[in-house]
């Protein structure tokens, strides 16, 4: 398993990105072997992540993806040239009736086993999620 | 697999059929649309999304069916046929205790 290769591209940080990401996480989690319901998570924090910088990030023209595998994790990392956005420190909403929003976030904080943001020259967005193998 | 919708259309109840993959470029895509189906529920209607050909839901899908249930209340507004996948999404966001989830081939 920790011999695949990492993946990593690059795409521009709009819709049509959005869907390419998508597109080529499934592709190589698929190459990879990783079990439905892991891939499953991995794309679903992968595609909450970028369209909270799409959709709410200021500046921002592209994002990358790194995935890689190791002995028991896939480690997610995103970079985008956006202003600065921790989305670890964000609040989730606990009101007790339905929001309209705040859902994202909470997904990905239950996906990830880490959750990690630095800013250096761009924003980047770390996070850990546990991997099975088919 | 691209994702759509389409609409059935009875005298009580408008089922719109969800398939594929409703990530959040599909979810944006589709929601005028859906929006516009939502709105256009007439009094004594029920709304149904049935999501038994969906692979993948994300928060933006989410939305759309609070968007719905805000719109009908709870009563008129329900999910059917989510797949174990797709239902874990709902549960993880705390919305299985929310939005009314049928199984009508159960």
């Amino acid at each position: 398993m920790t011999d695949v290769a990492p993946g990593h591209w690059q795409v521009t940080a709009d819709n049509s990105g959005l869907a390419r990401l998508q597109q080529q996480a499934a592709a190589w989690l698929d190459g990879a072997g990783v079990a439905a319901r892991c891939a499953q998570h991995v794309l679903l924090a992968l595609d909450e992540l970028a369209a909270n910088v799409v959709q709410h990030g200021v500046g921002a023209s592209w994002i990358s993806l790194r995935l890689a595998l190791d002995a028991d994790a896939i480690e997610l990392e995103l970079h985008d040239d956006g202003v600065a956005f921790d989305p670890t420190g964000h609040a989730v909403s606990a009101a007790a009736a339905p929001t309209l929003g705040g859902y994202g976030l909470k997904l990905v904080r239950q996906l990830a086993c880490a959750f990690e943001y630095a800013r250096a020259a761009d924003n980047c967005v770390r996070l850990r999620l546990a991997c099975e193998r088919d | 697999m691209t994702a759509a919708f389409r609409s059935e259309d009875e005298a009580q109840r408008i089922t719109l059929v969800f398939s594929g993959r409703l990530d959040t470029a599909a979810a944006m895509n589709l929601q005028d649309a859906v929006l516009a189906r939502i709105h256009a529920v007439a009094p004594g209607q029920i709304l149904r999304f049935d999501l038994g050909a969906v692979e993948f839901v994300a928060s933006s899908f989410l939305r759309l069916c609070i968007q719905a249930t805000r719109a009908l209340g709870n009563e008129r507004f329900e999910l059917a046929r989510p797949t174990p996948l797709v239902r874990e999404v709902f549960t993880m966001a705390g919305l299985d205790q929310h939005l009314r989830i049928v199984d009508p081939g159960a």
